[in-house]
């Protein structure tokens, strides 16, 4: 697959609402088959960009393509084959199994579904939880089976798109590190991955692609490599990058 | 049922159902036996219809009530009681159809009203019913005030909900409102399930939140809306039987659904065994059992549960 296709992209975007300006003209593609990390500082716009390309927030101007086709023009089934996206909070009204919630994500599913729910509870270390009701897990646990169902739905990899608000928040280090590594897998499978991150070590060991956002403005675009770097930082947080404790910002 | 058959104003062996053309044979046929199949239905419509509200809320404390379907239907068959057209020969089928017709049409006002002042948080919805339900309440009070004692003996009767008339014509008018909408609600158990998660959640699974909420409610509305109009209003088993199945299967309402119309319709039957017989020959009123016994269950349950944090 050439990393030069794009999955998602964002042409001429603007958002604005009672009076603030949440997404200022922003232009912009997601390669296919690539993980973007999107950073910022917070109510830079990160979530709101992410609410944007999964169609919960429609757009004042521009357009936002969806695997080359007018978002507007998906209806939701379509677009659920597609995309799937983890809110940055997540809740449950009643007491449903770990094993329940996670198929809610198989539902779209052309195969079998508990084979499906099955292998992703596998891939997440989640089997021994499985019959747990989803209200008694620890914060983390909780985290990691809404993590199970939203890759449930994606996980096919190839043509599919998966947003991802703070996946990392709550997890412990053993289990971001496993994450890390699956997404990594169904990147190379196919997949298109748009996270939000807090950790820029993570972001630069990890994504593929790093977007910086301010106050709902581009700051920069492109491949880690080229992207991760002093200036892009300092414009974006307004800190020095590597953090030193001589930073003025952070000695005050 | 076996219960249930032999227990009444006179106790009688089940089996005598069976027994030619005896009057306790007649009796259990025509008079007991259609009135535990109305029984059953409405506590399994009752129960199914209390889930749902409950999952489309995801609320422990919605009922179908509070929907307006129920002060609605109360309202429009005190309304028609009031107004009785002269001459008229099926006074049950005149107060049901507009109690019905009432229950329905006050569901769908309240809809139109939440759509209307579009917020997203279903949670409005509720609050729109909580202040609906006080409106028809002061409303059919005004209409008591009007009232002749005899109406007002016949509202106070239909307003607690009984079994005490239904004939087959009864569970054959249940039937055709109850089965297929209460089979077209069970087969929205995939969304429930996904609203549990919240709307936009379900969105992103592919449903459509909003048009799936109204069908749901429309569903609850026919369904409620003919047990009212057939039975009266009968309280607490909508709220009450959701949660006790829920403690059996968990929330997944694919195993949910078919275990509270079970429970909900043995509940039934049994309360109204006791209608019969704790004051025999005299009937209680069901809805004043199910609320006597049922509000003091649910603050017990109260002390027991999770659901509620």
């Amino acid at each position: 697959m050439s990393a030069q296709k794009l999955a998602v992209s964002l042409n001429e975007v603007s958002l604005a609402r009672s009076s603030v300006d949440h997404l200022q003209n922003i232009t912009v593609g997601f390669p296919a088959a690539s993980h973007t990390v999107i950073l910022g500082e917070n109510g830079s716009g990160k979530s709101t960009l992410l609410d944007v390309i999964s169609g919960d927030i429609k757009i004042e101007q521009g357009v936002v393509s969806v695997l080359d086709k007018d978002l507007q023009l998906y209806n939701l089934p379509e677009l659920a084959k597609h995309r799937a996206y983890l809110k940055q909070h997540q809740r449950l009204g009643f007491d449903l199994s770990v094993s329940d919630v996670v198929k809610l994500g198989a539902i779209n599913a052309e195969v079998n579904r508990d084979a499906l729910v099955s292998e992703v509870l596998q891939a997440l270390e989640l089997e021994s939880l499985r019959d747990q009701l989803y209200p008694n897990l620890s914060g983390g646990e909780k985290k990691r089976v809404q993590i199970a169902r939203v890759l449930t739905q994606c996980w096919q990899a190839e043509n599919q798109i998966c947003l991802l608000d703070e996946p990392m928040s709550s997890l412990d280090i053993r289990h971001q590190l496993h994450l890390l590594k699956l997404l990594n897998r169904l990147t190379k499978q196919g997949l298109t991955l748009i996270s939000v991150m807090h950790d820029l070590d993570l972001a630069e060991q990890e994504a593929d692609f790093l977007l910086f956002l301010k106050t709902g403005k581009l700051v920069g675009f492109g491949p880690v490599r080229e992207v991760f770097n002093n200036e892009n930082i300092q414009k974006t947080f307004d800190v020095g990058w590597p953090l030193t404790t001589s930073d003025e910002k952070l000695q005050t | 049922m076996s219960v249930s058959l032999a227990f009444g104003a006179s106790t009688l062996n089940p089996l005598q159902v069976f027994d030619g053309a005896s009057v306790q044979a007649d009796i259990l046929r025509n008079l007991r036996l259609p009135r535990i199949v109305a029984a059953a239905l409405i506590g399994a419509a009752l129960a199914v219809s209390g889930v749902t509200v409950q999952g489309i809320f995801r609320n422990p404390l919605a009922e179908p009530a509070l929907i307006g379907v129920s002060s609605g239907a109360a309202f429009t068959a005190a309304l028609a009681l009031l107004v009785l057209p002269a001459g008229l020969l099926w006074l049950d089928l005149y107060i049901a159809a507009a109690a019905f017709v009432g229950g329905v049409l006050v569901s769908y006002l309240i809809y139109s009203y939440f759509s209307y002042i579009k917020v997203q948080n279903t949670g409005f919805l509720l609050l729109i019913g909580i202040a609906v339900n006080a409106l028809l309440a002061a409303a059919i009070g005004l209409l008591n005030f009007t009232a002749d004692s005899d109406q007002l003996r016949q509202l106070f009767f239909w307003s607690m909900g009984g079994f005490g008339n239904l004939g087959w014509s009864a569970v054959i008018t249940l039937m055709i409102f109850l089965i297929p909408a209460g089979g077209y609600l069970f087969k929205q158990h995939q969304a429930l399930n996904a609203l549990l998660l919240g709307d936009q959640e379900a969105a992103h699974l592919g449903f459509n939140v909003q048009r799936d909420t109204r069908l749901l409610l429309l569903l609850v509305a026919l369904i409620v809306g003919a047990t009212v109009a057939v039975a009266g209003i009968i309280g607490f088993v909508g709220l009450v039987v959701p949660h006790i199945c829920r403690r059996i299967t968990g929330a997944n309402h694919q195993q949910l659904f078919p275990v509270a119309a079970l429970v909900g319709a043995i509940l039934m039957v049994l309360t109204d065994v006791l209608s019969r017989v704790v004051l025999a020959p005299a009937e209680i009123p069901v809805g004043l059992i199910t609320a006597l016994l049922g509000a003091p269950f649910f603050l017990w349950l109260l002390s027991t549960r999770r659901e509620m944090n």
